[in-house]
């Protein structure tokens, strides 16, 4: 019989930590890169490709592109249409995740290791002989529309495509990967081959293999599969557009929803790219003001006021500035307060109420500790693989991270979030009813009404 | 694919699960009520999923949140509530399993001396607002609810929301939740499962010392379950913010491990689930009528339900749809599926066992299954029996299991766009979705 506990809260012991597995890089003749981790315990492996190319490389009159092109990889390949396509995935326990984001594109799969110089071969044909029917490419892109048309009575949904315009303006990030109507009813099958050959088909890409594996087995696999490029892959080359023409702020925007439940808000503005030397120190700072449940605003919103199920603020990084944003749902009455209390938290952060020593000792612990649970699967050893890959981040930067976390001091969160979340440029998305926003006091100049139609 | 793992249940009826997984430092603490939407009452909805908040908020020997500690502790940390059981878990790096048995331990013993008027208060209004964050304003939101309402009848225990109705959550009073928690939440109505770097012999002396010594609690009846069914199709339509009509065909089915059940998992993949199934193919790929159709055989404790929806393409009528989705059930339930269309149904299935052993904590990772089997089958080790549910089964129990599905009455809703009731199908009387 073991004597019953005091009552009262344990001390957290040590944990042992970890270290981020070794990375196996191979490149072969033509440029494209082989990198491999080796993961046990489960026969599974993951296996993607990555292309350093995104949305932001849409041309301005065909917004969209990249992702309808991902899109339409899996509608079949020359020689296996659809249907077989798909079966064949599925025999062996997988399907296709196709992603598509501002910087790059990637597709992926999960499979049992038995199953993966099959699998390697459907991803190669996949991304190298697509089908690009007229009639699917018809099906997909009307899908596409009738989908962005579904999107105006999400009330997220549009919150984010307003946000994303009012920040960026004509930036290469102010429009969403899925692109918009005007765009995509313009877009044509030549235009989608010609990408697919001419861009995206030339691009060196990355094939990353997490998993149950060998390095030996991976470079295999896929010098058997993938297609040697003649001439050798080209490196992407990202969009150059100055981030100074950048629309300014603070401004007030309202999507107007007639007698709507709640108010989706979005506060924030263009911040920090993803090689900014302050990662750690935005870590910290994000953490404290709205990165966690125990975060400054949603202790505010929900804890303290009710006002919302939850909000939450983070850091999109990318390879230019990308977007801070604060974004939560709250009761239709409490629309300004929570306008007025967000803005005041990102505030006082940098101002009146600095971040104190045991919140940032607090911060760091959850950061630290919380980071082996990151690296348990082989889908998210894979997804830090390919932030390495794709912005160039060094071997040891997993394992620095801790290290960096622990070494940011007080004076380092009050100045980042000075100067990457100064409130007085912060811009403010409102989708909700306008009987319960007012301008006074927000100190963001009048309220502009958007709204997302045919454009 | 078996799972090594002990089972042992202490004086007081707390079941406890351990299995040593080493590949981290981390342990995942879960804990499983047997109490969900289904143990309430008319006029008294929406208290199990409450407490998922109420259980946050502190407890007789920790009367503050419980997100700081855990959080400066490195730990992952949320719970979920549905119409049969409440799970609250953690994932700790292995310095932290003490504080996560001390306070999983707190708030089940000690938490009524600390839940005031005001905590209540605030969550009830937390969970309004969840409720029209993720219900009322959300296209289709309030379909689920919808089509509940229609399927069972009222005193069915699945006839009301989760989430609860909003009047009820307004009603509820202090001793209301208070008399609830002390039904349901004590050691004889929970499993705990312990999954990850731990010394099982150290592990189960620290859960003995925080659990050990709590009260059994008085014994939790099944719950009744009125046996009328609907009597026939019923047709219904709600109005909605969206731009597409979509309509959702459900049917009571087999509860959770039942006869029928994993072969019906088997009907909605070939029918309805990826590229290959046979509605994509014909309603969304060749007729183009459908901008999507899903289909999932929802497999709970008193009865299953299984569900097909389809969204209209531009154009195109749910009525046309629906043609289309009766032709090809039939057609399941007269043939039953290909030899190739079940032992690739099986083969996917067999995959996803095996890549739901890939976490030790969280939603579905080896802890909460432990704990699923152990409540739902009074087995924690029953990963292959599970499995063996499907590769045991014939195209004869695929076509049987559709048969019977078909046979049965079911309820077709129509969510059509607001002003736009013409566009359901026809025959459809105004759902309740409140």
């Amino acid at each position: 019989m073991t004597a019953p506990a005091p009552r009262t809260l344990p001390a957290v012991g040590d944990s042992r930590g970890i270290h981020f597995p070794p990375i196996h890089k191979h490149t072969r003749g033509d440029g494209l890169r082989v990198w491999t981790v080796e993961h046990r315990g489960l026969p599974v492996v993951c296996l993607s490709v990555l292309w350093p190319i995104g949305s932001a490389a849409d041309p301005v009159d065909r917004f969209g592109l990249t992702s309808l092109t991902a899109d339409l990889l899996d509608e079949g390949t020359r020689t296996l249409d659809a249907v077989a396509l798909h079966d064949a995935l599925a025999r062996i326990g997988s399907h296709l995740e196709g992603e598509v984001g501002p910087d790059a594109a990637a597709l992926g799969l999960v499979t049992l290791v038995r199953h993966g110089a099959r699998a390697t071969e459907l991803l190669a044909d996949v991304a190298s002989h697509p089908r690009f029917d007229e009639s699917d490419f018809v099906r997909v892109r009307d899908n596409r529309i009738s989908r962005l048309v579904q999107m105006r009575d999400v009330p997220a949904a549009v919150a984010e495509r307003i946000f994303g315009t009012q920040l960026y303006g004509a930036h290469p990030y102010g429009h969403s990967s899925v692109g918009v109507e005007r765009t995509l009813r313009a877009t044509t099958l030549d235009d989608v081959r010609r990408f697919h050959a001419e861009v995206l088909l030339r691009t060196t890409p990355t094939i990353i293999a997490v998993g149950d594996v060998t390095p030996a087995d991976v470079i295999r696999w896929v010098d058997a599969a993938w297609p040697v490029q003649a001439g050798g892959f080209v490196a992407a080359t990202a969009p150059s557009v100055s981030t100074a023409a950048l629309p300014k702020g603070p401004s007030l925007s309202l999507v107007q929803r007639a007698n709507a439940a709640q108010s989706e808000l979005r506060v924030g503005r263009v911040s920090a790219a993803r090689s900014t030397p302050d990662y750690a120190a935005l870590a910290v700072m994000n953490t404290i003001l709205g990165g966690t449940f125990v975060s400054r605003v949603n202790l505010k919103l929900r804890e303290q006021k009710g006002f919302t199920y939850g909000v939450r603020s983070t850091f999109d990084y990318r390879r230019e500035p990308g977007p801070f944003s604060v974004q939560t749902s709250v009761q239709a009455s409490a629309t300004t307060e929570a306008i007025a209390d967000i803005l005041t938290e990102i505030r006082d952060i940098s101002g009146a109420r600095p971040a104190t020593e045991v919140e940032i000792a607090k911060a760091q612990a959850a950061l630290t500790r919380s980071y082996p649970r990151s690296f348990e699967t082989v889908e998210q050893v894979a997804r830090a693989v390919a932030q390495m890959a794709l912005h160039g981040l060094s071997d040891d930067y997993f394992d620095n991270f801790v290290r960096d976390v622990s070494r940011v001091t007080a004076a380092q969160v009050s100045d980042v979030a000075q100067r990457y979340v100064p409130a007085e440029d912060l811009h403010v998305v409102v989708v909700g009813d306008r009987s319960h926003l007012s301008a006074d006091g927000l100190g963001r100049g009048p309220i502009v009404e958007r709204s997302v139609g045919e454009d | 694919m078996e799972i090594a793992y002990t089972k042992t249940t202490l004086a007081n009826g707390l079941d406890v699960i351990l299995h040593e997984d080493h590949a981290l430092p981390i342990v995942a603490v879960n804990v499983w009520y047997h109490v969900g939407s289904k143990d309430e009452r008319p006029g008294r909805t929406g208290f199990a999923h409450l407490f998922e908040h109420l259980m946050f908020e502190g407890s007789a020997n920790h009367d503050s949140g419980y997100f700081p500690p855990l959080q400066d502790a490195g730990a992952a940390v949320n719970g979920s509530t549905n119409a049969d059981r409440t799970n609250y878990w953690e994932v700790v790096p292995t310095g932290a399993l003490e504080l996560a048995l001390f306070l999983e331990s707190d708030r089940m013993g000690f938490l009524l001396p600390a839940l005031t008027e005001k905590k209540f208060t605030t969550q009830r209004e937390v969970v309004i607002n969840e409720r029209r964050q993720n219900y009322e304003n959300r296209p289709y939101g309030l379909a689920g609810i919808a089509m509940a309402t229609a399927l069972y009848p009222s005193r069915h225990p699945y006839h009301w929301p989760t989430i609860g109705y909003t009047p009820d959550l307004r009603d509820a009073t202090l001793d209301d939740v208070r008399d609830f928690f002390a039904r349901h939440y004590h050691p004889a109505n929970a499993s705990l499962a312990l999954a990850g770097d731990i010394d099982p012999a150290r592990a189960l002396a620290l859960v003995e010392r925080y659990f050990g010594d709590l009260p059994a609690g008085p014994p939790v009846p099944a719950v009744a379950v009125p046996h009328d069914g609907i009597a026939s199709e019923r047709r219904i339509v709600l109005e909605d913010r969206v731009d597409r009509p979509r309509v959702y065909l459900a049917w009571r089915s087999p509860a959770l491990f039942a006869e029928g059940d994993a072969a019906l998992d088997v009907v909605a993949d070939v029918i309805a689930s990826g590229k290959t199934s046979r509605l994509y193919r014909t309603l969304v790929h060749e007729r183009r009528l459908a901008l999507d159709v899903s289909a999932a055989q929802s497999s709970r404790e008193l009865e299953g339900f299984f569900q097909l929806a389809a969204t209209a393409a531009p154009g195109r009528t749910l009525a046309e749809i629906e043609a289309v989705v009766t032709a090809a059930l039939a057609e399941l339930a007269a043939d039953g599926p290909t030899d190739a269309e079940l032992s690739r149904a099986l083969a996917q299935a067999e995959a996803n066992f095996i890549y739901r052993l890939q976490t030790v904590g969280g939603f579905s990772g080896k802890s909460d299954q432990l704990n699923a089997y152990n409540v739902y089958r009074g087995d924690p080790g029953s990963f292959d029996a599970d499995l063996a549910r499907y590769l045991r089964l014939t195209p004869a129990d695929v076509r049987d299991a559709a048969r019977r599905l078909v046979a049965s009455p079911h309820v077709a809703l129509s969510v059509v766009p607001t002003g736009g009731s013409d566009q359901a199908l026809a025959g459809s009387e105004t759902a309740v979705a409140s």
